[in-house]
C-alpha cells in the first residue's frame, strides 16, 4: 500500500502534551482577564510581515511591524500541537484506519462548513472575530474528536 | 459481502488481537471486517486466506444485492 504523507507516531504525544499544556494556560489566563501575571502584556518586538494595516494607516506589503508576540506565539504553539495529533501515524496504520481519516476529514469539512456558513448568517459586528478565532482550529479539532471516536467505536467488540 | 473471519477465528482458536498481528493490521480492522462494516482490500483478504490457509472464496462470499 502507498504510504500516506503522514508524521511519525511519536509525535501524536507531542502534540497531546503541548496542547493540553497551552490550554491550560489559556484557561488560567482568561481567570486572569487577559493579563497573566507571567507575561508581560507591554514587550514588543519587530517581526516581519506579508502585509499589515493599523485601524488608521496605510497597507503595508513586505515590512516589519512593531506587534506583542504573545498572541501569534500561542496561536503558533495551539496550531503545530494540534497538526502533530491530527497528521501522526497510529501505532497500527492500515488500510482500515485510512478510511477512519477520510471519513472523519469528510466530516470536518462538512460540519466546519455548515458552521460558517450559520455564522456568516446570524452572527454581525463584533462576535464575528470569534467566529474567525475559532475558525482557526475547528477543522482539526472536529477532525481529531471523530477520528478518535471512530477509533475508540471500532475498538470495542 | 458476508465473511466468516470470526468463524475461521474460532476454528484456529486465536482472539481478535493475535490475529492483527499475525497480519499486521490494527484490532479495529479485524473487529470492523467481523462486523461487516469494512470490505478490505484485495491484498488484505489474500493475506487472510494465506494465514488461515483456505482460499479467498471460504472466507468472502458474496450476498445478494451484492
Amino acid at each position: 500500500m502507498k504510504k500516506q504523507p503522514l508524521l511519525p507516531h511519536g509525535f501524536k504525544k507531542i502534540g497531546w502534551v503541548t496542547f493540553i499544556a497551552v490550554f491550560i494556560l489559556h484557561l488560567v489566563g482568561i481567570f486572569y482577564d487577559g493579563n497573566l501575571p507571567f507575561f508581560d502584556t507591554t514587550f514588543s518586538m519587530k517581526l516581519p510581515a506579508i502585509v499589515s494595516k493599523k485601524w488608521s494607516g496605510p497597507t503595508q506589503f513586505f515590512t516589519l511591524v512593531e506587534v506583542g508576540p504573545t498572541l501569534t506565539i500561542i496561536i503558533a504553539i495551539s496550531l503545530i500541537s494540534l497538526m502533530f495529533i491530527a497528521f501522526s501515524r497510529q501505532k497500527e496504520e492500515d488500510e482500515f484506519v485510512s478510511s477512519l481519516r477520510l471519513n472523519s476529514w469528510l466530516w470536518a469539512a462538512w460540519i466546519n462548513s455548515a458552521l460558517l456558513l450559520l455564522a456568516d448568517l446570524f452572527i454581525y459586528n463584533e462576535p464575528f472575530m470569534s467566529v474567525v478565532e475559532i475558525n482557526l482550529f475547528a477543522l482539526l479539532i472536529i477532525y481529531i474528536i471523530r477520528f478518535h471516536y471512530l477509533l475508540y467505536k471500532y475498538s470495542k467488540s | 459481502m458476508i465473511n466468516t473471519i470470526k468463524v475461521q477465528r474460532a476454528i484456529k482458536n486465536i482472539t481478535q488481537e493475535e490475529l492483527a498481528k499475525a497480519i499486521s493490521v490494527s484490532r479495529q480492522t479485524i473487529n470492523a471486517m467481523e462486523g461487516g462494516k469494512y470490505v478490505p482490500s484485495t491484498v488484505l483478504a489474500l493475506k487472510l486466506a494465506k494465514y488461515f490457509e483456505v482460499t479467498i472464496e471460504e472466507i468472502f462470499k458474496l450476498e445478494e444485492g451484492d
